[in-house]
């Protein structure tokens, strides 16, 4: 999530890129701090228990991977903007940091085939007389609309889950214990990296009289990512000391207690239907 | 009063033969507060991880409650459900994605039922004010509230002594008089506690007994007010004596404070002391 709004965020801030970069650190925690309020807000994915919101979601995107019809995957990624709106999530939001984001990534993939897939070409580009086949032009689409629906629901469910409950949930349903505290453990220090990524950056900003040559920028960049590797290996020691002392002997346990009531049965009988019918439809 | 951990002829080395620790005996007392006093890079950090058992010394031994301990998985288990250790750095201790997983990994690691654990980690989330921060992400905290977290982490596990590497380094004024009260109840409840700390005053106003390290070694080991009136001692360690100390130190010289009066932790002490014994004072002038 964080990733992709630098990207989509990281070109609009001018300046170079250490302030950039350091403007996009600051972002990603912005972001989490933003969906952990989002996540507490009442709203209809707000209120589901998070292991069926997980298992409902899971089941849309993979119906948006069945689909084999435009409609089916333009209804799909409807309802996708009807429960954004439905749990407060606002569409600008979503367009920030799941549309356009998948767009550029995406796009880059998508458009060759709009040239490369062979079939009728209805119109060609000016200039570049280069054709655009009917058959490159339902692929490119259905790579975007595929990728575009996925990355909406995985951002709605994010955005209206603190992500605790979303490993909690993760763990009852059968995810490896390991797994899940890999991921939790990721989470947590990817925002200390980040702090100190940004700390590091603001003091050698905060020292700087001009902004640095390219060269010189990218010099600093990669004794940065030297300096934060090391800091990284010596946060790894200090964890693993902290979780030696707290009787850690190879096995992550958790707590879990979710509860499930008739509203969360009625939002997942619904959802696991879609690519049920989708399969059917197919046979 | 019984010895809770003691360790003998301890030495640890650490590779590229740095001489971390050499030649320590000490003996930590049930029910008391230590003070590991002493300048930065003198050994303390490292001592205290060897009293949990997070390093095995190269030479001597740690003894809990008289008996050598065992680097077995067992005897490790004995150790750390026993002794508690929260580290310097509170974002290096919080590594779960939330206040409430974080403080219930000792517990559950101990082998508990869910329902014991989570009474475990609910006390003590009560006894660091931490309730109504159960789902809160640990980088969502401000470093006084990580700190609390990271001792209710080392509390659940319902520790007879407490280990403290530098507890209020980063800290506020108000976050300092916090952990400090805490640290209060905690010894009312009769925990035994172990801090590391550089900070003489801090060692003034809590500590029982105090054990001056410098250079890896244990240079002067005593209840509270001996070490810290031993302005040569501190000295030689590199640490400038207490002033609230010193002053009264001076008013028993004087004659304005009586020989035997109590040595202050505090400046409120420290004023009660002289507004309680000004008449004397007077009184011996006249």
């Amino acid at each position: 999530m964080s990733e992709q709004s630098f990207i989509a965020g990281g070109h609009r801030h001018g300046g170079h890129f250490a302030e950039r970069l350091v403007h996009g650190l600051q972002q990603a925690l912005e972001h989490s701090l933003d969906a952990e309020a989002i996540s507490k807000q009442r709203g209809l994915l707000q209120g589901l228990d998070p292991r069926i919101k997980l298992l409902a979601l899971l089941s849309l995107m993979i119906s948006g991977i069945l689909a084999s019809q435009l409609v089916t995957l333009l209804l799909l990624f409807g309802l996708a903007v009807l429960l954004a709106l439905l749990s407060q999530v606002s569409l600008r939001r979503l367009y920030r940091q799941a549309w356009l984001s998948v767009l550029l990534f995406s796009g880059v993939i998508a458009v060759p085939a709009l040239f490369l897939v062979p079939g009728d070409i209805p119109f060609r580009l000016p200039l570049l007389h280069w054709g655009i086949s009917l058959q490159g032009l339902r692929s490119a689409a259905f790579l975007l609309g595929r990728a575009e629906t996925s990355a909406s629901y995985a951002l709605l469910l994010m955005l209206t889950t603190p992500w605790m409950h979303v490993l909690k949930a993760m763990r009852s349903l059968g995810v490896p214990v390991l797994l899940v505290a890999l991921l939790g453990m990721t989470h947590r220090y990817i925002f200390v990296l980040l702090q100190t990524a940004s700390q590091m950056f603001e003091a050698r900003r905060s020292r700087m009289l001009a902004p640095p040559s390219g060269r010189l920028a990218r010099q600093v960049v990669a004794a940065s990512s030297g300096v934060l590797l090391s800091k990284a290996f010596l946060l790894s020691s200090e964890v693993h000391l902290a979780m030696v002392s707290r009787g850690y002997r190879g096995d992550i346990y958790l707590l879990h207690s979710f509860r499930t009531r008739r509203r969360d049965w009625c939002a997942l009988l619904p959802a696991l239907c879609v690519p049920l019918l989708i399969l059917w439809k197919h046979a | 009063m019984n010895t809770i951990l003691s360790v003998q002829q301890l030495g640890y080395t650490f590779p590229g033969h740095v001489i971390a620790l050499s030649g320590i005996n000490l003996s930590i007392q049930q029910g008391r507060c230590l003070a590991l006093l002493g300048p930065n890079g003198s050994g303390k950090s490292t001592f205290l991880q060897h009293l949990n058992g997070s390093l095995q010394p190269n030479q001597g031994s740690v003894f809990l409650e008289q008996e050598a301990v065992s680097y077995s998985r067992q005897g490790l288990n004995r150790l750390r459900s026993k002794v508690g250790l929260v580290l310097q750095d509170a974002d290096d201790q919080l590594f779960a994605a939330s206040v409430f997983e974080d403080i219930s990994f000792g517990p559950l690691n101990q082998g508990l039922a869910a329902d014991a654990a989570r009474q475990r980690v609910e006390q003590a989330m009560q006894a660091m004010g931490l309730v109504g921060l159960e789902n809160r992400p640990p980088h969502m905290l401000s470093g006084g509230q990580k700190k609390r977290v990271a001792i209710a982490g080392a509390l659940a596990m319902a520790p007879e002594v407490l280990l403290l590497d530098e507890p209020t380094a980063g800290l506020d004024h108000e976050g300092i008089a916090q952990l400090i009260a805490i640290l209060h109840s905690l010894m009312q409840q009769g925990i035994t506690i172990v801090f590391s700390t550089h900070d003489v005053d801090l060692a003034c106003r809590l500590a029982d007994d105090i054990a001056l390290f410098a250079a890896g070694r244990v240079i002067g080991f005593g209840e509270r007010s001996q070490i810290l009136l031993d302005r040569e001692m501190l000295l030689a360690a590199k640490l400038s004596p207490s002033l609230l100390l010193q002053m009264v130190a001076l008013a028993q010289d004087k004659g304005l404070l009586a020989a035997d009066a109590t040595m202050p932790r505090t400046d409120h002490d420290i004023m009660a002391l002289f507004s309680h014994q000004q008449p004397t004072a007077c009184q011996t002038a006249g």
